[in-house]
């Protein structure tokens, strides 16, 4: 069987542009969390989000392509080039490419809707399409680096990013092509869209502290805070990073997904246990070698409690002693981004050996009684890693990693 | 606030409840739940955007979890007119 191995990372999110800044950050537990600028925001019940700072896409792109690029792409475009420069490969025909978006233009969608009501539909733009529809982003990557071999686009809401990197690990694993670049990005952050995750009641209404807003685990927590950004990977078969003599991160060892089949927005005890039990499965791992999770944990009242229900019954005992952490007080909730930033954050923890606290830990929660590594970062070494994403719509995704 | 009779309340809360659930008003009884209704935690959040944008009110997070029956969610639409 091929072994696959993480060989370049690329972020961008609330904690700015690149894996150092990000990095940084989660040490420190510095949030980035913050009042929204993008636009006004100040009748929403919600006036907080992880917007990306300091991003001009012309230092990626020329003024006509930014302008007919929507800014779910621009971003995708930043944490690619991160991650292909960082690899140091030269991608070919034959290489592939899977994106994953909860929500791809949508951006763009908002705004041409606005033109068409104020305007009229003759001011509609004719790229209104090729901007916002799902693969736009995978069409631009493919594009920009010439990837020609398997490619497509995945949209599981919030587990879009994570499922991206297992696909893209299967398509390794199994044969298709020595190289992926994979996974998500989401640029939600435009006036209807919010005002929609606003009547969802979902968002934290904590607008004078943004930084100590999402509280994942934490008794006191009142909702997650959204956020825009984009990391990406690039997967490569044992044999071709040896050929070229690239580096190494880590190994990824198993992937395991499901669908609960059942409510449309809550999570599910069942659903998320059989993906948890699929991922250990198919890696070979037993529970006792686990050291370390990075959880979904979204700051929700429902979310925390169940994925902690989820883990307990997947293992037992031992999920007592296995340190975990939820980095979206960091950077916000990412959407189709959240699945791919968390396997970033947990590539650097396996290789930095320290484990990324969960910050504004403030009150324990009986329903939530596992070590979330509160409040401060952690030194350990990891061997074996899960990251887990869970989707509205029901889909759950994990993906084990290992240290080489 | 303009003076909006109370049966007036109770019908277009009843009305708005019909619209959202897709049931006949006359299913309606003050007792039923929203559950009974065929409703579930999306819908309720539904009916309370619906209740505010029809009668300009604010209903607190706390009533939405409280709205456990169609007497209970008019109610709560009374309660932000007064």
């Amino acid at each position: 069987m091929r072994r696959v191995f993480i060989t370049g990372l690329g972020i961008i999110s609330a904690l700015g542009i690149g894996k150092e800044a990000f990095w940084s950050s989660l040490k420190e537990g510095r949030s980035g969390i913050d009042r929204i600028t993008l636009f006004d925001a100040s009748q929403f019940r919600s006036q907080i989000a992880g917007e990306i700072k300091g991003f001009d896409p012309v230092n990626y792109l020329n003024r006509k392509e930014v302008r007919d690029i929507d800014r779910a792409t621009q971003i995708a475009i930043a944490a690619a080039e991160e991650a292909k420069e960082d690899a140091g490969i030269n991608f070919d025909e034959y290489h592939g490419i899977v994106v994953g978006t909860g929500l791809g233009g949508i951006t763009t969608d908002d705004e041409q809707h606005r033109v068409l009501y104020t305007k009229g539909h003759r001011f509609v733009s004719p790229l209104t399409i090729p901007m916002a529809m799902y693969n736009a982003t995978e069409c631009h990557l493919s594009r920009r680096f010439g990837i020609k071999g398997p490619g497509y686009t995945l949209s599981t809401a919030c587990a879009s990013g994570l499922h991206a990197i297992g696909e893209g690990y299967r398509l390794i694993k199994e044969g298709y092509t020595d190289a992926v670049l994979c996974g998500g990005t989401d640029a939600t952050l435009s006036e209807a869209i919010f005002a929609a995750w606003c009547a969802m009641r979902i968002l934290s209404k904590r607008n004078d502290d943004p930084k100590g807003a999402c509280r994942p685990y934490s008794k006191d927590r009142d909702g997650m805070v959204l956020g825009e950004g984009a990391a990406f990977v690039v997967l490569e078969d044992e044999e071709a990073v040896s050929r070229r003599n690239g580096k190494i991160y880590c190994e990824v060892v198993g992937y395991g997904m499901s669908h609960d089949a059942s409510h449309i927005t809550a999570p599910d005890v069942n659903g998320q246990t059989k993906a948890l039990s699929m991922a250990l499965r198919s890696s070979n791992t037993n529970p006792e070698d686990v050291d370390y999770i990075n959880c979904h944990g979204t700051g929700t009242l429902l979310n925390d409690k169940v994925e902690t229900e989820s883990i307990k019954r997947v293992f037992g005992e031992r999920a007592y002693t296995i340190p975990m952490s939820a980095i979206k007080p960091f950077v916000g909730h990412t959407l189709g981004a959240s699945g791919a930033i968390g396997v970033v954050a947990t590539v650097l923890a396996i290789k930095g050996s320290l484990i990324p606290p969960t910050i504004n830990y403030t009150e324990p929660d009986p329903e939530c009684d596992l070590d979330y590594t509160p409040n401060v970062a952690r030194q350990k070494e990891i061997n074996v890693a899960l990251c887990n994403a869970f989707g509205f719509g029901g889909n759950n995704a994990v993906l084990v990693l290992k240290k080489v | 606030m303009e003076h909006i009779d109370t049966e007036d309340i109770d019908t277009k809360v009843k009305r708005i409840i019909a619209e959202e659930l897709q049931v006949e008003e006359s299913a309606i009884t003050d007792e039923a739940t929203i559950a009974e209704l065929g409703g579930d935690s999306l819908k309720a959040l539904a009916l309370v955007s619906a209740f505010e944008a029809e009668f300009n009110i604010t209903i607190p997070d706390e009533d939405l979890m409280a709205m456990n029956s169609i007497q209970a969610a008019v109610d709560i639409v009374k309660r932000q007119l007064k």
